[in-house]
């Protein structure tokens, strides 16, 4: 061997010596491209993850306004035709008028009649303000369609639920049904009575029949909110894959700089120790 | 054009007095960098699993959620149940009691009392839930069979969930009925019909399709119950099992971190004895090769 020429080993620790550093800078480059990856991954998981939850705030929204109008359409139907038929047999029965203590039971009877009505109208209206917050949820208004504005519409004008049923009363005029409620009640006919009854019941048939028709709403938030959790989990899924790939790619890097280290020391060691030198 | 001359670095250490103080400083150098990868490959061993426990974890918290969630609207329903059938109790009884006098004989009927809870079930949007309940039969046996394997006994929970599913599986054919046709009937404006219902019948009969079909809905809601019940403390004991499965882990990845340490430390202390034994056998034969090298000098 010529003086000064390397030896063998000499170049296969300056190649090992290239190899790792390329390998470095190619596992330094590929956890760039990773992380930007991941970060875009991990907007759409926040985002994702965000509206689920708003997602979930309304289905649990529409489930307790549900229960709001079950609750009433359970109480108030079961008596629906209670106070009517006192003031029936009131009004046709003598022996049934002498069943009462005296005058101011059957005066407490009509005015607990016509109170029924007016707290039915306030817990409508009470629903309708839980429902008239709801609709300011930004979850809401991304769903908001054709039924549920119809919905809104339906329930919070009463008149014109009365206007929309005028046939199922005897006073064929809103303002004449709605006065039923505020006037004195000493000269009412059974037909009054009977309007009265019938506005109870033409606003629980009203919401009994809305709330059926926004149920398939309600069925599609849920497989919205179902099919959303699903691609969250898939977004998770690919975050921690390419996690762990930065990972692997981190260490290798950090191995392969070493080696690149170690290699050129043994290069070092090589020479020094080459005879030849 | 050369980048790197290799030969200056050749010339460097040949015009150098101390080569020996060189080659010791590599060997320093290189027993540093052995104990480099050996600490990274032991990093890259032990991260490996614990971001594969990592995944199990995630997973597991996912589950627990999951079983949480369950247990709570399980929770849920079941109170949802119990004011239902509260105050059904108490309303219907005092109707009862009222209707067994002369007074209230002619102001409440089966339909009034009874077929609004029945019509509300059967007709109401709801209503589609119990019905996918009874077509997803085999989601209640395949539960039973999990319930089974997960206690891997037979045990109060899992006779309870049979039990009670098996009996809430016989009220299928009830939930057929169709109760479409008494919409005209719960919405009646007609005061004629209202007044002299002739169809109708006393409360206190207790003999009327009617009462007989909101019996079995009562029935049904209490067996419902009961399975919810169990239900619920089967899905607690699952998310109970996984927050010991999520604690196990836990204590597997704390432990892993510190044989981490652990292990970087041993590998440290045994290259470190190794590499002190190899510069002594390396000292020990140049200090014989230089002896051989003066004696050869002075002869």
């Amino acid at each position: 061997m010529r003086r000064g020429k390397l030896n063998k080993s000499t170049y296969i620790y300056l190649l090992l010596s290239a190899f790792f550093t390329i390998f470095a800078y190619i596992s330094d480059q590929l956890v760039i491209n990773f992380e930007n990856k991941n970060r875009i991954l991990s907007i759409d998981y926040d985002d994702l993850q965000t509206e689920i939850k708003s997602l979930k705030t309304l289905e649990n929204n529409f489930e307790t306004f549900g229960f709001q109008i079950d609750n009433l359409l359970f109480a108030q139907l079961k008596n629906r035709n209670f106070y009517i038929k006192n003031i029936h047999e009131l009004d046709n029965n003598k022996e049934f008028n002498n069943l009462f203590i005296d005058d101011r039971s059957i005066y407490n009877l009509k005015n607990d009649f016509i109170n029924s009505a007016i707290i039915l109208i306030s817990n409508i209206e009470k629903i309708y303000q839980n429902y008239y917050n709801l609709s300011y949820d930004n979850a809401y208004v991304s769903f908001e369609s054709d039924v549920l504005k119809n919905f809104t519409n339906k329930i919070i004008d009463l008149n014109k639920i009365l206007e929309l049923n005028i046939d199922k009363f005897n006073n064929k005029n809103v303002d004449q049904i709605n006065d039923l409620l505020e006037n004195d009640f000493s000269n009412y006919s059974f037909s009054d009575w009977m309007d009265i009854r019938n506005i109870k019941l033409v606003y629980l048939e009203t919401l009994f029949n809305e709330q059926n028709k926004i149920e398939p709403f309600i069925k599609n938030l849920e497989k919205t909110i179902e099919d959303k959790e699903l691609d969250l989990e898939i977004k998770f899924k690919e975050i921690k894959s390419i996690n762990n790939f930065v990972n692997y790619f981190i260490l290798s890097g950090i191995i392969s700089q070493i080696l690149t280290l170690l290699f050129l020391l043994l290069l070092f060691r090589s020479l020094l120790s080459n005879k030849q030198i | 054009m050369k980048i790197l001359n290799i030969s200056f670095f050749s010339q460097y250490f040949k015009s150098s007095q101390n080569k020996k103080k060189y080659i010791r400083f590599i060997n320093i150098g290189i027993f540093f960098s052995i104990f480099a990868i050996t600490a990274a490959l032991i990093t890259f061993k032990t991260e490996t699993t614990i971001d594969r426990l990592e995944f199990e974890l995630t997973e597991l918290h996912n589950e627990k959620k999951e079983y949480s969630d369950f247990s709570e609207q399980f929770s849920s329903i079941k109170k949802e149940v119990d004011n239902f059938l509260n105050n059904e109790e108490n309303l219907n009884k005092l109707f009862e009691f009222n209707s067994s006098t002369l007074l209230g004989n002619k102001l409440i009927t089966v339909k009034d009392l009874y077929l609004p809870s029945i019509f509300l079930d059967f007709q109401s949007s709801d209503f589609f839930y119990i019905q996918e309940f009874f077509n997803d039969e085999q989601d209640l046996i395949d539960l039973e069979n999990y319930s089974e394997i997960f206690y891997e006994e037979v045990n109060w929970i899992t006779k309870g969930l049979k039990e009670n599913g098996q009996k809430i599986l016989k009220y299928k054919d009830f939930f057929k009925k169709d109760y479409a046709s008494y919409y005209a009937e719960i919405f009646n404006y007609d005061s004629e019909k209202i007044v002299n219902n002739k169809s109708d019948t006393r409360v206190n009969l207790y003999r009327d399709k009617i009462y007989d079909d909101y019996l079995e809905l009562i029935n049904f809601y209490n067996d419902f119950q009961k399975y919810i019940h169990y239900l619920n403390i089967f899905f607690s004991d699952l998310e109970n099992d996984t927050v010991l499965q999520i604690d196990k882990i836990q204590k597997e990845i704390i432990k892993l971190s510190n044989q981490e340490n652990q292990s970087i430390l041993i590998a440290f202390i045994l290259q470190f004895i190794v590499f002190i034994i190899i510069q002594y056998f390396e000292i020990s034969t140049t200090q014989k090769e230089l002896k051989i090298h003066a004696k050869r000098k002075t002869k």
